[in-house]
């Protein structure tokens, strides 16, 4: 796998712009979507604290990219329960997590856990929207 | 004219598995093309997002049969929109459901050609399917499916543009 660190695009602010998927074995686990969909997986891992793989889905236009972690490290990162952490995330790209956390919270989000490093973005804000729906901000992201 | 690659677990054309079409380009296929998004209370949900990342929210019930939100996040890229469903209508198009305590969490749509092939291909490689064949927001049928690691994502049959 050759490795290449996600490229910039700042337009993509308040979207969807990544997932996340959790594995205790993440090589199986690449190897699953690598045959059943034909993804292909980078080791990220030098950009990271954390072993952690880039997900490519392919080229057409209409899709996004993912990142693939093992779910113990994960966990580790924030204080989240344990049975919380069995489910992909969105990731959504902003400009300020404090300013977005503060939106947020005034709309009835609930944090989950404190702010982070989310390999191998820069920093990371895990939220619950008012009806239980899990999201991670990024800031700062290369995505 | 349609193109096809190598069956998904032999490298080469040589095999006898049947093959698989290639996406076309700029298509969705094989791709995480969608999200859903539940909520027990849709106008709470879309007003939320709206405040916090100006997604527009657009009511497509009577498209849908059910209640149901188309919802655009923006014209940047990358990125993907998404629709956003009732919960309780949603968990009763499906077998009951509580592994994860319910619903409460977002999916990811990917869009396969053929949708029995690909969830032929799920549980070939070790994969769960969630539930039966059901009728999927902007696509014509979609199957929800456990990966090897418990990930709950959903197929759905066609180009997801």
């Amino acid at each position: 796998m050759n490795s290449t660190h996600p490229g910039t695009a700042r337009n993509a602010h308040n979207r969807v712009t990544r997932f996340i998927l959790l594995a205790d074995e993440p090589r199986i686990l690449a190897d699953f979507y690598a045959r059943v969909f034909g993804w292909t997986f980078e080791d990220w891992s030098e950009y990271s604290t954390v072993p952690c793989l880039g997900v490519r889905t392919g080229s057409g236009t209409s899709g996004v990219d993912g990142v693939l972690i093992p779910r113990h490290d994960l966990f580790k990162t924030q204080s989240e329960p344990e049975d919380a952490i069995d489910f992909s995330h969105l990731m959504i790209a902003v400009e300020s997590i404090q300013e977005t956390m503060r939106i947020a919270i005034r709309n009835g989000a609930v944090p989950d856990g404190d702010l982070v490093d989310v390999e191998p973005f820069p920093r990371g804000q895990r939220l619950r929207d008012p009806d239980g729906n899990g999201l991670i901000l990024v800031e700062g992201a290369d995505l | 004219m349609t193109h096809y690659l190598p069956c998904s677990e032999h490298a080469s054309h040589t095999c006898e598995c049947p093959p698989r079409p290639a996406p076309r380009p700029n298509s969705s296929i094989n791709r995480v093309a969608r999200f859903h998004l539940s909520a027990h209370d849709l106008d709470r949900l879309s007003a939320f997002y709206t405040a916090l990342f100006n997604w527009r929210f657009e009511d497509w019930t009577e498209w849908y049969g059910s209640p149901l939100y188309g919802i655009t996040t923006g014209p940047g890229s990358p990125g993907i929109d998404g629709v956003a469903q009732q919960r309780p209508a949603r968990a009763m198009t499906q077998q009951p459901y509580n592994r994860h305590k319910g619903w409460n969490f977002p999916q990811f749509v990917i869009g396969v050609h053929d949708l029995d092939a690909a969830s032929d291909a799920v549980t070939r490689h070790g994969g769960e399917l969630v539930g039966g064949v059901v009728h999927l927001a902007l696509c014509s049928r979609g199957q929800r499916f456990f990966d090897t690691e418990g990930n709950l994502l959903a197929l759905a049959e066609g180009d997801l543009l």
